[in-house]
């Protein structure tokens, strides 16, 4: 099943095209890797799938993406629905300062004035934290405001609060570019378990990460998809001359 | 340019900096020293519970004159503080192009704008319709003076709210305005709250604009619609008054006045370290 397919998308910050013709599904349930040399606009094809480019001052798209057979740029779709159903974990992270833990975890909820019972949050809190893997190293200070996390810590807190609204789909630009192995590993463990959950689409230009979590690969150069296959397939026998070398480190 | 001469022009810089560094801090502390020693011995408990005597009558106070200063800064705040911080999120947020580049370009007009003509206008528009000196017409002249320096620090402590904090709430579905509400204004608040400070420091030390609006009140008022005394009007006449005892008094209030400005600033000052930190 597609959870989401892209048509023809286009995209631009001001004169620059920075995606070219994107054609690509995106299976449900499953982990889909973006790889590609830095640049390729893999953020910004990313970014295209929750509507967050087009904020970007002098930013343009044109296309169609379809989320479960709706297109998402359709003109009376409000993007601000769109978020509420694909989440997304930033390369850095860009927890609240503001707000403890415990409330960044449900910001989602507060921020948007829904009302919740204590218990109903406890409820998500724990059960966010806990599919994130961080509950056990954070539920004992989820009073303590965010700074008092290391970076790897404060990120899966970012998974956590992505996770509690209950996305259909998440979206990780290198969620684990910025952090030391241990933090990487644990992230990794945290994505493959939550396939269970969500479909999962991970922006990663460590390939041996995207060899290590995904199901399918998508080989992206200079704006446009050259390759789309089962991780598997890309990384040991790969069609395209273009995917062949990026994988084999002739270039990156 | 060799070494030598360098060291010696680094040297010359340094010296005439402090120098005038010191020049400055000479004539605070001149002014701070003089007021303090003039006004330090007059002040006594009745001042703050009493209302000013006739010259030459024992006792008085200013006490009408501190209510007074009170209710005319909440007055201001009340117009200047909410109406600063929409400009400083109008500016970011939602200017673009023209209009905002207009906003930012009155907003540092306003700010160095004569406070005599901001009280004449409200003189025009609301004194002369109403027939009457008013708490209001003050409050609302303070609040014009205090607006562009709250648009000020707003505008610079909301620039510094990093854009991936907004992509943050906007990536969970929280539309703009509640992004801006609750995550950029409080994210921001530490310079938005010293913005506020000094800008009640600044219009409780405001005199002209108040001689045109809410004038002055020798008794005891709260009302919004008839005169009302302040420190700085009341030190005003009693330092142009011809009686010692009343002279006397303007002193111990302008060191009043003075003590509360600077604990004021201070306080922003901290608040702004700390935030820093
Ligand atoms: N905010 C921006 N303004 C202008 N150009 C940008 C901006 N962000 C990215 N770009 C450009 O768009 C292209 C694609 O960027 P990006 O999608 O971030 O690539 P990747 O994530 O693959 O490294 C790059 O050439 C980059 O320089
Ligand atoms: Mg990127």
């Amino acid at each position: 099943m597609d959870k989401i397919r892209v048509e023809n998308l286009n995209a631009w910050f001001g004169s620059m095209q920075v995606l070219k013709n994107i054609n690509v599904s995106l299976k449900e349930k499953k982990i889909s890797a973006i790889i590609g040399p830095s640049g390729c606009g893999k953020t910004t094809l990313l970014r295209c799938f929750n509507r967050l480019h087009e904020l970007v001052p002098g930013a343009r798209v044109e296309g169609k993406i379809f989320l479960d057979n709706t297109n998402i740029y359709e003109k009376e779709v409000d993007p601000v629905m769109v978020r509420r159903r694909i989440g997304m974990v930033f390369q850095r992270p860009n927890l609240f300062n503001h707000m403890s833990i415990y409330d960044n975890v449900i910001a989602g909820y507060l921020l948007n004035n829904t009302k919740l019972s204590k218990e109903r949050k406890d409820e998500i809190v724990e059960r966010s934290l806990r599919l994130a893997g961080i509950w056990e190293e954070v539920k004992n200070r989820l009073r303590d405001y965010p700074s008092a996390l290391s970076g790897g810590q404060q990120q899966r807190v970012c998974i956590a609060r992505a996770l509690a609204v209950e996305p259909e789909v998440l979206l990780m630009d290198e969620p684990t570019s910025a952090l030391d192995p241990i933090s990487t590993y644990r992230i990794e463990e945290t994505i493959r378990e939550l396939k269970e959950e969500v479909t999962i689409i991970i922006v990663t230009h460590n390939m041996q990460q995207a060899a290590r979590v995904s199901d399918e690969t998508i080989f992206m150069y200079m704006g446009e998809i050259i390759e789309v296959g089962s991780t598997s397939q890309i990384f040991t026998n790969p069609k395209q001359k273009l995917t062949e070398d990026y994988i084999t480190g002739k270039f990156g | 340019m060799s070494y030598k001469k360098r060291k010696i022009v680094n040297k010359l810089m340094l010296t005439i900096s402090v120098f005038t560094f010191l020049i400055g801090a000479f004539f605070l502390f001149w002014i701070l020293g003089d007021v303090f020693l003039k006004g330090a011995r007059y002040i006594n408990w009745r001042m703050f519970i009493e209302v000013p005597k006739p010259p030459g009558v024992p006792g008085g106070g200013i006490g009408n004159a501190l209510v007074g200063t009170f209710i005319l800064t909440i007055l201001a705040s009340i117009i200047g503080v909410p109406i600063g911080i929409m400009v400083g999120v109008y500016v970011n947020e939602y200017g673009r192009g023209k209009l905002a580049w207009w906003t930012k370009f009155l907003t540092e007009v306003l700010t160095s704008f004569p406070t005599i003509i901001i009280g004449v206008f409200v003189y025009i528009i609301l004194v002369v319709p109403m027939k009457s000196f008013s708490a209001l017409a003050g409050g609302i002249a303070l609040g014009i003076i205090m607006l562009p320096i709250i648009a000020k620090s707003a505008d610079e402590a909301i620039k510094m709210v990093p854009i991936s904090l907004r992509e943050a709430a906007y990536a969970l579905g929280i539309p703009k305005w509640k992004t801006i509400l609750r995550v950029v204004i409080p994210s921001a608040s530490g310079g938005i709250i010293t913005g506020i400070m000094i800008g009640i420091a600044r219009v409780m030390g405001e005199t002209a604009p108040l001689l045109f609006t809410s004038l002055n009140n020798v008794y005891w008022s709260v009302s919004l619609t008839k005169p009302i005394g302040s420190l700085t009007v009341t030190i005003f006449n009693y330092a142009t008054s011809p009686y010692d005892d009343w002279r006397n008094m303007a002193y111990a209030s302008a060191f009043i006045l003075v003590l509360l400005v600077l604990f004021l600033n201070i306080i922003a000052r901290l608040y702004a370290g700390k935030r820093r930190k």
